[in-house]
């Protein structure tokens, strides 16, 4: 499989199992047609602006080559040098005009050459001429080149119709795409993180076979808290600032705060070596796999759907990326619980025995030999996870909550059909894409149950 | 009222009874008013209403039907104070007169220390499980309280004998036997409930729904609607003084102002948002209002002049992103701005996003940053904002303009949120104060409405209508004044007598 | 088995303590004030509108909210932090303060400088015209300037109160120099003073090696937390809403049980739907008809709620389709008569469940019904079931008395779980069917940011799952004796 390098020797038969696996999985035709539905769905989340962008693709315009649409995307500057803007001299009077690309008028520009995209409007585009609701079989209008309001036909219509202020549903629908892929993948990834560190680390030392000095032990309580206060106190405002500049900046300070955190806490506990006598020195056990079951079951016994709401209700800056940390930090328990359960039995299995007789440190066995093996079905809860968090995304933002109000996604527009019933293509089209995506992850995650599952096996 | 005009003389209908027979008297008016203005009164946003107007209320001794209602000053807003007083029984209240104990000095005393017993009885008073009890909701109209059930209904049912029964006035009229208050806080389920004519009354409804209810020849059949013209408008207002670090001096000049507000799509918001159904105006009064200056003239949309004083205001794109950049203290700053408004607001959303790709044609990026309804206050009250979209209801009654435009409501963080106001102005809001000629004051409170529209600290979006629909069983006038209706003169028109009538209350 | 029970029981405490905590640390940092959404958000509706919520009257609202005590039982602060600290009431000036000790080290000067601050500003804002013309002075003083001057220094003051950057601060010491340039005598003069030295004394001084010593502060039990917790555990008292001011146990016990009522019919309802489908789809695996069936649950499951109730919503109660169900509420108020009998009740309230109930029950009769397949296949691979097929029992049995009996296990766990889905999984579909349940409730407490009402839920919600699991897990011991929760 791809998850990992992979040496030699055990290439042949991890292979097979691949393979093999692949093969029980392409038997269950729903989950292998899913399969390829999500690669679609994913090339067109990835291709999103290409596909729906309300500046060509490619114009020529008093003879020189515009890429508007690939201005704003990396490829438009190290491709096209495409800069955002543009002036134009008019081969008659000699005049100078501007061209802004994303808010010159494109369709207005008398262009010699032009190569639109499939669906020639971008999901905040707002056409005035094609406002409040217009169905996907009403009549439609456009400005030819001219300035004179004319029949839309073909590309030009709105074929999944418009909301409100005239923003084009099936741009909306690509371009929510994007966003609850990115949701989906983003927030399971976290999750995923999480709930590999802690799963393992509960399955794989148990309780008994993590020693430390008394006096570590001790030593954990004061430490925890100078941590935190070395870590979360004192950069406490450091990172409110962060945040309040940009998401990203934030995700960089606390980023280093956990870091800090993690780095004091290891150096207060190496620190107690040099306290170890009489009574201190002497090992007792660390519970980790107990804390760590513990810790689950309390944090299970949430209202995490509600935490979720009023965590995202309750940040001022409203951000699609916050929204995607919040559900993946809510959503590691049944990955790590599935880990957990997986690591008790891989380490009695002979080779990790093996490995440990021949001295190899733990650490290393769990990353290089008992982690690989409890990937693959980790995998089934990674696609039923990715399938609850675009379920959770879009129910919020069904509810207004959490998302910023310039962002279309799918939640967002079915929010905008509650308040208007009658356009139904605000409620339908939306609706479907959610219950595709998630049927498709489900599948999938089903699929891959199915065939991981050796008892199932024909 | 006598010459000075802080001295008002009120003399009470003497055949005014509670619930339990207790005529309505003085001391119900003393009691009441008493605690509004008490400073152990839980109720520190209705108190200051009042504090204005009512210095203190002196009875004469032995006549228990009039009172004097004196104030601290000769302002045009005292004639109507007391018709915002709610009347509490005091019997029922305070049957001990323990509030004989405070004294009207005491309720503008800083320092005033209230005695033991006193502070019993209010904590008493103030507890919450009175509130929606009723019990102790007693009260003079011809309805009294049956169940309030939270988030869903209120129930009120009609006295028997009531005092009034036997008077013909209008203002004492009480058709339907019982009320029910409706609470539906989802506007197209209210859409439906009406369509389904399972409300009799509605005075909340969606733009768009009347208007699609109004194609129905079946709606119009049963209900009778109307769009009416109300005492409220939509405004953007700017941080004319912002603190010039948190928030950067956008707006601080006036042509930046006048230009944003030619960028507004006015308009088109009215067109889109409120299909036509909208009225503009230029200043903070009702156009209904007869002061209203109707010579000021509406700011057009005009995305040229905009583009011109901006230009003239510095804001220019030097580096070719499309967003207008100036240097502020040696800093590129380029215009970007939050524009805060309410989530939970109907169509501000939509409009913000108008206005923004309006503005971002003419180099000015908008972040749309919708916030709860408190915090949004409380960000505009402390000027913690950029831009903001909010709304003001009026009403037919004097509105006192001190609280929007006067420089102490800013430095005070009162409701002049975007700093407006100067020597000038202010000394103009006091002088519409104390006019009480009618025809002087519509002279200055006209000027003070060019000095608004001047200054151009708000952009009047529009002022859309109230909606109303009624069902034709019963028959009743629409009004211009909130609630836009009156439940009590509905009258039934057919079928038996006992049908309740259920207006809905959406919130 | 007792023993285990009495160790589950203890997992409540950590549990309830982290879930109150965490409710409590979002209502502390979360964005708003409450004094402000107490005093201040009920009078800006309508034009009628007075800010002037006096200081004394925010005061009495706090202390009545205890915010006038510590967060919790300890704070861990730097140690140049004064311990004190939490005794200035308004949340922004606070952060004000802390900041700008870390920035300068020193609390005394801080507090200084805003002391100093404070004074000038009640000084300034109870200043009268008349004091303004006491000072002999050539100028001649007209009231209008008096009345700019005293806004002017009013916003200064405040704005100096409200920020702690230097620029800020720097600016706003430029602006009243200029304005005690303008006022008559020295009025202004000597505060300025004051104010430029303590504000130097305190920019100019940087925090040393002790910002890096930690410092530990113990309040007991003198807390707003304990305060909070004492109150729910003596008198399972939760506060009151700040919305309007009622008590919160009262309020979401009555939302609680309308919402517990549709839940637990909808789960009921589920149950008796997929028990035999589940047993067909186990019974005719690989089937054309059990392939297709479990293609259709599998797309049922994946259907998102507030998609099918939305349509519910437009197909079932819309006048341009079909008006079969009523479009909101819970009961019809105008013929309701609260002396009906149970039966009266129910049959009064149906109607309005009807659609929220199907939202419920498709999701939840999908997810039933596939955690049972998978149970029964699993069993259909036991030993045991192979036996009785060998002994000959027929098919119909087995599938029914054997292999049902040992897959209704995992639906134990999810029988359970309908009381902590009554709060959290139903915030969407009573939003959409305006159904005046726990979800509802607790959307809106959210919505209007109603911490106590937030507090009250979360805890509430996170006591019931765990006796949710507990009662489970018991359950689980009575349904299979093959389990034992002694210690292995």
């Amino acid at each position: 499989m791809i998850f990992r390098k992979r040496n030699r020797a055990d290439e042949e038969t991890r292979y097979s199992f691949g393979r093999d696996t692949w093969k029980q999985f392409r038997r269950n035709r729903p989950a292998y047609i899913s399969f390829y539905v999500l690669l679609f769905m994913l090339f067109i989340g990835m291709f999103a602006s290409f596909l729906a962008n309300d500046q060509p693709l490619y114009a020529s315009y008093r003879g020189k080559t515009f890429y508007p649409a690939f201005a704003e995307h990396w490829i438009g500057k190290s491709v096209f040098g495409a800069e955002g803007v543009d002036s134009v001299q008019h081969p008659v009077t000699g005049n100078w005009e501007r061209i802004q690309y994303d808010i010159a008028d494109w369709r207005a520009l008398e262009l010699g050459a032009v190569i639109w995209p499939l669906i020639p409007f971008s999901s905040s585009t707002q056409d005035i001429l094609n406002r409040d609701f217009v169905s996907p079989d009403d009549e439609h209008f456009r400005r030819n080149e001219k300035g004179e309001v004319i029949t839309a036909t073909g590309k030009f219509r709105h074929r999944m119709g418009t909301d409100v202020l005239g923003r084009d549903v099936l741009a909306g629908i690509i371009h929510g795409t994007k966003i609850s892929l990115l949701v989906g993948i983003v927030s399971m990834s976290i999750a995923l993180l999480i709930g590999l560190l802690l799963g393992s680390l509960a399955g794989f030392f148990g309780d008994h076979r993590i020693r430390l000095s008394r006096i570590r032990l001790f030593l954990l309580v004061p430490g925890l808290l100078l941590a935190w206060f070395y870590a979360f106190v004192l950069r406490g405002y450091t990172i409110s600032d962060a945040f309040g500049e940009s998401t990203g900046s934030g995700f960089v300070q606390l980023l280093l705060s956990i870091l800090l955190f993690v780095l004091i806490l290891m150096m207060i506990i190496y620190g107690g070596k040099f306290l170890e006598f009489g009574f201190f020195a002497k090992q007792v056990f660390l519970p980790v796999d107990s804390l760590i079951s513990r810790g689950i079951e309390i944090f299970n016994s949430m209202p995490k759907l509600l935490l979720i709401i009023t965590i995202s209700a309750v940040i001022e800056e409203r951000s699609i990326w916050l929204l995607m940390l919040i559900i993946g930090l809510s959503s590691w328990t049944e990955i790590a619980r599935f880990v957990r359960a997986e690591m008790l039995k891989v380490r009695e299995l002979e080779y990790v025995q093996a490995a440990r007789s021949m001295g190899l440190s733990e650490w290393r066995i769990i990353v290089k030999h008992a982690l690989p093996n409890a990937m693959a079905p980790v995998f089934i809860y990674v696609a039923f996870g990715i399938a609850s968090a675009i379920l959770v995304e879009s129910g919020l933002s069904f509810l207004n909550i959490g998302v910023p109000d310039d962002v279309v996604t799918w939640g967002s527009m079915l929010n905008v059909g509650r308040t208007e019933p009658e356009a139904w293509w605000m409620i339908v089209y939306p609706g479907l894409a959610i219950f595709i995506t998630v049927t498709v992850y489900n599948l999938i995650g089903e699929g891959l149950r199915d065939a991981l599952d050796p008892r199932l096996r024909k | 009222m006598d010459e000075t005009g802080t001295r008002l003389t009120y003399t009470l209908r003497n055949d005014i009874k509670w619930d339990n027979g207790e005529p309505f008297t003085v001391e119900d008016v003393v009691f009441s008013v008493k605690l509004i203005l008490s400073p152990l009164t839980h109720n520190p946003q209705a108190k200051s209403n009042f504090t204005n107007s009512i210095q203190s209320i002196e009875t004469f001794p032995g006549d228990q039907y009039s009172f004097v209602l004196v104030s601290p000053a000769p302002l045009r807003g005292n004639k109507e104070v007391m018709s915002e007083v709610y009347f509490v029984q005091q019997s029922i209240w305070d049957p001990k007169d323990v509030l004989a104990e405070l004294k009207f000095e005491d309720c503008y005393n800083e320092k005033f220390v209230p005695t033991d017993r006193l502070k019993k009885w209010f904590e008493e008073f103030n507890a919450p499980n009175r509130s929606k009890n009723p019990e102790y909701l007693t009260g003079l109209g011809p309805y009294k309280l049956i169940e309030w059930v939270d988030d869903s209904y209120i129930l009120l049912e009609k006295k028997k004998n009531w005092w009034g029964d036997s008077d013909t006035s209008i203002l004492l009229q009480n058709n339907p036997d019982k009320i029910i208050f409706k609470i539906i806080k989802d506007e197209s389920a209210t859409y439906f409930a009406i369509r389904n004519e399972n409300i009799d009354a509605v005075n909340r409804l969606g733009m768009t729904k009347l208007i699609k209810l109004q194609k129905h020849e079946y709606f119009n059949a049963s209900y009778q609607s109307a769009f009416i013209d109300q005492y409220a408008y939509n405004y953007l207002g700017m941080n004319m003084r912002p603190d010039g670090i948190t928030h950067l001096p956008f707006f601080t000049d006036v042509r930046v102002r006048r230009a944003i507000a030619h960028l507004v799509p006015a308009d088109d918001i009215i067109k889109v948002m409120y299909k036509g159904k909208a009225g503009r105006q230029v200043s903070f009064l009702s156009s209904l209002k007869q002061e209203y200056a109707h010579d000021i003239p509406l700011v057009e949309w005009n995305k040229e002049a905009a583009e011109r004083l901006l230009d003239e205001a510095g804001w220019k794109d030097t580096d070719g992103d499309n967003i207008r950049d100036k240097v502020i203290n040696g800093e590129k700053v380029p215009f970007r701005f939050r524009l805060n408004y309410m989530s939970d607001a109907a169509p501000s959303k939509e409009i913000c996003l108008m206005i923004k790709e309006n503005l971002y044609k003419a180099g000015l990026d908008v972040i749309p940053n919708p916030l709860e309804f408190s915090l949004f206050y409380e960000k505009a009250f402390t000027h913690d904002f950029d831009a903001l979209m909010g709304a003001w209801m009026g009403s037919a009654l004097y509105e006192d303009p001190s609280q929007l435009w006067h420089s102490s409501q800013w430095s005070n963080f009162g409701a002049n949120f975007c700093g407006f106001g100067n020597a000038k102005s202010d000394s103009l809001i006091d002088a519409c104060n104390r006019e009480m000629n009618d025809s002087l004051y519509v002279v200055k409170i006209r000027e003070l409405q060019k000095m608004v529209a001047d200054e151009q600290p708000y952009v009047f979006l529009c002022s859309p209508q109230a909606r109303v629909a009624i069902h034709r069983r019963f028959a009743a006038g629409i009004y211009s004044e909130k609630p836009q209706m009156f439940v009590n003169e509905f009258q039934l028109l057919s079928g038996g007598g006992g049908t309740a009538i259920k207006p809905d209350l959406t919130q | 088995m007792m023993g285990y029970i009495l160790k589950r029981l203890l997992l409540f405490i950590p549990t309830l303590f982290v879930i109150s905590l965490l409710a409590f640390i979002i209502s502390v940092k979360a964005p708003g004030d409450p004094v402000e959404i107490l005093s201040g958000s009920a009078s800006v509706q309508g034009g009628s509108t007075q800010h002037g919520v006096s200081k004394s009257q925010k005061d009495s609202i706090r202390l009545r909210l205890g915010l006038d005590k510590p967060l919790f039982y300890f704070s861990m602060t730097s140690s140049i932090e004064c311990d004190t600290l939490y005794k200035i009431q308004d949340k922004k000036h606070r952060e004000v303060v802390q900041r700008l000790t870390y920035r300068c080290g020193d609390w005394q000067l801080v507090s200084n400088w805003y002391r100093e601050l404070k004074d000038s500003y009640e000084w300034w804002s109870a200043l009268e015209e008349a004091d303004f013309k006491a000072e002999k002075d050539s100028i001649a003083l007209e009231v209008q300037n008096a009345i700019d001057w005293k806004n002017t220094g009013n916003a200064i003051f405040l704005t100096m109160l409200n920020s702690y950057e230097p620029k800020v601060i720097y600016a706003q010491l430029d602006s009243l120099q200029l304005l005690a340039g303008k006022v008559p005598g020295n009025l202004l003069k000597t505060r300025l003073d004051n104010l430029d030295r303590f504000w130097d004394e305190m920019y100019y001084s940087s925090p040393g090696f002790s910002f890096w010593i930690p410092s530990f502060h113990w309040y007991g039990s003198d807390n707003q937390y304990h305060r909070w917790l004492s109150r729910l555990l003596i008198h399972g008292d939760f506060g009151y809403s700040y919305v309007d001011k009622e008590p919160i146990s009262e309020k979401i016990w009555k939302k609680f049980f309308i919402s517990f009522k549709l839940i637990f019919l909808s789960v009921l309802i589920a149950y008796l739907l997929s028990i035999p489908l589940g047993v067909h789809a186990a019974s005719k695996r690989g089937k054309l008809s059990e392939r297709i069936s479990s293609l259709f649950v599998f797309m049922l499951y994946s259907l998102p709620n507030f998609f099918v109730g939305m349509i519910l919503l437009y197909l079932f109660a819309n006048p341009d389709f079909v008006v079969w169900f009523p479009e909101s509420g819970y009961m019809d108020p105008n013929n309701y008569d609260p002396n009906w009998n149970f039966l009266q009740r129910w049959s009064a309230e149906l109607p309005y469940m009807i659609l929220p109930l199907i939202t419920y029950t498709y999701s939840s009769f999908a997810f039933i019904s596939r955690i049972l397949r998978a149970g029964m296949l699993d069993t259909l691979q036991q030993d045991y079931v192979r036996t009785a097929r060998a002994k000959g029992i027929q098919e119909h049995n087995v599938l029914w008395k054997h292999a049902l009996r040992n897959s209704l296990l995992p639906l134990i766990t999810m029988f359970v779980n309908i009381f902590p889905m009554a709060i959290g999984g139903s915030v969407i579909i009573e939003t959409i069917f305006t159904y005046p349940g726990m979800g509802l409730a607790s959307y809106e407490a959210i919505h209007n940011y109603d911490y106590p009402g937030i507090v009250a839920i979360f805890t509430l919600s996170g006591f019931l799952t765990m006796s949710g699991y507990l009662v489970a897990d018991i359950l689980y011991a009575f349904a299979d004796p093959r389990i034992t929760y002694n210690r292995k």
